[in-house]
């Protein structure tokens, strides 16, 4: 026995005990049991629920209560440790099935009769054992639910928008806040929908969002991985949001499903917006000063440029006027042509820089007419003619016959022509050859060439020739000859127009300057006004004959009805100006000289006022040599009037007697 | 009578100016250019020189600065005669060495004078 008694001393296990009894014998009972199986116990026992609420404070292994008790029952006591992880026995005196079956319903692990004391160490340590599975049990279900909260909230919090993704219901299971954020929806309206339905129609390259999404998803399922991709989203307002793709496979996942993390590159187009415009906002501001610094250059040369012919100007006028110069030396008459050499110079270099200024400023007036090409490359050559006689120098024309039915401005022509042949001159040396021609280029644009067999210009030196003041060094001549405007104000004229100018060159063999110039002169800028429809017009061509001289009248108004022209009778300007508010003419005849009004005045208030601003109109006048300023005629005619040259100027024009055409006012 | 060398490569100019110096008594002799104007410089050596500051090839600046470097011809003054006359232009001129700076269109009534000034100035030197 004291053996035995030692050995249960060395197996000594401790056992804090909670025992809900009144009866004191059947604790002892109780507890001798329990001491007799092995356990160094700590007891205490309780008959109420008092008492019960104070014992619960202190810890304890295991409960054993009674079934019966005055005023309390084993029933409550186990409703008051329900939630205290505390492991129950019922003990009964008077045990039924009834009594048992509510006890396991109330949480007991078990029931035993106080008439069987044999059985209450097994069942204690089958409770102690169980209790203890069971903690286990919730620990480890703790630790998976904290673990599971971690994973979830570094993916709920996490600043990158991520998703998870089915590959087979092709459907979004899961999505974080910067994913929903980003979408502008909720996570039921994500699951809800496919994703296409939240994607643009097509990317950025062109491709569609759906057929790169069904190709994308094939290759995930065959095992491919992928490359980041971009994407374009629609979010929940419409707005496209552009984002790129990174795709992780979930390795341990059962369903095929995806990660991706999304960014957003909203924020990095932004950063990538700014930068651009950095970017330009400081080559423009580089341009500007590039402008700048022009201007200051281009105001620094046009003062040098002024003060050179001043200083000849003013130099010599004060000595002739101070009685320096005897009035009868030959320095005298000298002296004079070159102030007046100088005053012209001047006067050339003011006109050249105000029509840089207007072509600069899109001011210029441009006035196209019919125009016979040879006739004015001839007018250009006779004004040249003294300077290449007295360097020897042979100038070729050469007019290309099948350019008829040029129109452009002759006078912007002839300038760019006199600048183009005054160079040559200049540059080549005596007894050289000059040549100067038209070429057509194609049905819509012909080209002026002059061709020199001048020194020629260094190829580095080509691309500043069309530039303003950039003479070129190493010609004394060159510089004080010209204004060092001419070939800049040409290529101004020209690009105005709508051409192009340029240059061939070869040292010591000559240079060829070009201009390509439309055959048919657009209308400027200044004509392009929005008009209503004219008055429609059908039947014979009428034209209004502007004529106070009863004679000449009458040789138009034949002229006219011979060959089947309709005409009206206007004999002064203002009669002229009404009829023309009443109706469209064809053409109009127009005498310069009028009782009431001048002619250029009747043309202004036709041009600008009715419906007669393209119609072309003959000038008729004695007045020789007429200048019309200002406005596009057709032609012009010498009286006593030539009948023939009246209806070939008409034709010229475009203006038949029958009707071919029906103008599209008509039909209106 | 004191020898002057004007240097410019406008005909018109050069012609104002040489009639002008040479009917207030002074010997003239001209040059277009830099390369010019040295060879005068070294077989007539000029009382004085009026430097048009634009010339072709070797400006008249760079001419300035080599004559002002040479010890042979430093003390020749220079009167730069230029139709720059926006800022900067002056001090370019006296930083190469010019004595004096004239801007065009000259004043014929004053120009003289200051030509004779500055022979004055350095006749007893030479």
């Amino acid at each position: 026995m004291s053996g035995q008694v030692a050995q249960v001393t060395t197996e000594k296990k401790s056992l804090r005990l909670l025992v809900v009894e009144d009866a004191d014998d059947d604790y002892r009972i109780l507890l001798r049991e329990v001491r007799r199986g092995g356990y160094d116990v700590t007891s205490t026992r309780v008959a109420n629920a008092g008492e019960l609420t104070a014992a619960l404070a202190q810890s304890w292994d295991l409960m054993i209560t009674d079934w019966l008790l005055p005023g309390f029952g084993g029933a409550e006591a186990l409703e008051m440790v329900r939630g205290h992880d505390l492991p129950c026995i019922v003990i009964s005196g008077t045990p039924n099935e009834d009594e048992a079956v509510a006890a396991i319903r109330a949480g007991a692990l078990d029931f035993i009769s106080k008439d069987r004391p044999l059985r209450f160490v097994p069942a204690i340590e089958r409770a102690l054992r169980e209790a203890a599975d069971r903690r286990g049990r919730i620990a480890a279900e703790h630790e998976l639910r904290l673990s599971e909260e971690r994973y979830r909230s570094a993916f709920e919090l996490a600043p990158e928008a991520l998703f998870t993704f089915d590959l087979d219901t092709v459907r979004i299971q899961d999505a974080n806040r910067s994913t929903l954020r980003i979408f502008g929806r909720s996570l039921d309206e994500l699951r809800a929908g496919g994703f296409v339905q939240f994607s643009a129609p097509r990317l950025p390259d062109g491709r569609e969002s759906r057929a790169v999404a069904t190709e994308l998803i094939e290759r995930l399922l065959a095992g491919d991985e992928l490359a980041p991709f971009d994407w374009v989203l629609v979010g929940a307002d419409g707005e496209q949001i552009p984002v790129e793709m990174h795709v992780v496979r979930l390795v341990s996942d059962s369903t095929r499903s995806i990660r991706v993390t999304m960014i957003d590159l909203r924020e990095r187009r932004k950063l990538e917006e700014v930068r651009r415009r950095t970017i330009e906002l400081e080559l423009q501001n580089r341009r500007i000063q590039e402008a700048n610094r022009l201007k200051s250059e281009f105001l620094a040369n046009m003062s040098h440029e002024l003060r050179t012919p001043l200083n000849a100007i003013i130099g010599f006028s004060e000595l002739l006027h101070d009685g320096q110069v005897s009035p009868t030396s030959p320095e005298h008459t000298e002296f004079l042509g070159d102030i007046l050499t100088s005053g012209r110079h001047l006067l050339q270099l003011i006109n050249d820089v105000l029509d840089l200024a207007k072509v600069e400023a899109g001011k210029l007036d441009f006035r196209p007419e019919p125009v016979d090409l040879s006739r004015l490359i001839g007018e250009v050559v006779a004004i040249t003619r003294t300077t290449a006689a007295t360097k020897h120098i042979t100038v070729d024309t050469a007019c290309d016959p099948a350019l008829d039915g040029v129109v452009l401005d002759p006078g912007r022509f002839k300038q760019v022509a006199y600048n183009y042949l005054s160079n040559a001159l200049k540059f080549t040396p005596d007894g050289g050859r000059v040549t100067i021609r038209t070429v057509a280029v194609d049905n819509d644009r012909f080209r002026l060439e002059v061709v020199d067999t001048g020194v020629g210009i260094a190829p580095a030196d080509l691309s500043t020739l069309f530039v303003e003041f950039q003479q070129l060094e190493g010609s004394t001549t060159k510089r004080h000859q010209g204004t060092g405007l001419g070939l800049a104000l040409s290529r101004r004229l020209v690009e105005a127009q709508g051409g192009s100018v340029g240059v061939e060159s070869t040292l010591g063999v000559g240079s060829a300057f070009h201009a390509v110039l439309p055959r048919r002169a657009h209308p400027g800028p200044h004509e392009v006004v929005a008009r209503a429809t004219p008055p429609p017009r059908a039947g014979t061509r009428t034209i209004l004959i502007v004529e106070d001289d009863e004679r000449d009248r009458e040789v138009i108004a034949s002229t006219l009805a011979r060959v089947g022209f309709g005409f009206e009778i206007a004999r002064t300007g203002k009669d002229a100006l009404a009829r023309c508010k009443e109706r469209v003419f064809d053409a109009v005849t127009l005498d310069l000289l009028l009782p009431d009004m001048s002619g250029v005045d009747v043309l202004e208030g036709l041009r600008v006022g009715g419906w007669l601003q393209d119609t072309p109109v003959i000038v008729v006048t004695i007045v020789p040599d007429v200048k019309i300023a200002g406005f596009t005629i057709s032609g012009i005619l010498r009286k006593p009037l030539d009948r023939d040259a009246l209806l070939r100027m008409l034709e010229r024009a475009g203006v038949h007697p029958e009707t071919t055409e029906v103008r599209v006012g008509a039909e209106s | 009578m004191s020898r002057i060398l004007i240097v410019d490569d406008n005909p018109t100019n050069l012609k104002l100016v040489t009639f002008l110096v040479r009917s207030h008594g002074y010997e003239v002799v001209t040059a277009t250019d830099a390369v010019l104007a040295l060879r005068e410089i070294q077989s007539h050596r000029p009382a004085l020189i009026l430097m048009d500051l634009q010339l072709p090839g070797v400006s008249g600046l760079e001419l300035t600065r080599q004559l002002k470097t040479d010890p042979a011809t430093r003390t020749i003054p220079i009167i730069a005669l230029t139709a720059y006359a926006m800022k900067g232009d002056h001090e370019k001129a006296l930083a190469a060495g010019c004595d004096d700076y004239v801007t065009k269109p000259i004043d014929t009534r004053t120009f003289p004078e200051l030509i004779a000034r500055h022979i004055r100035r350095t006749e007893p030197a030479s």
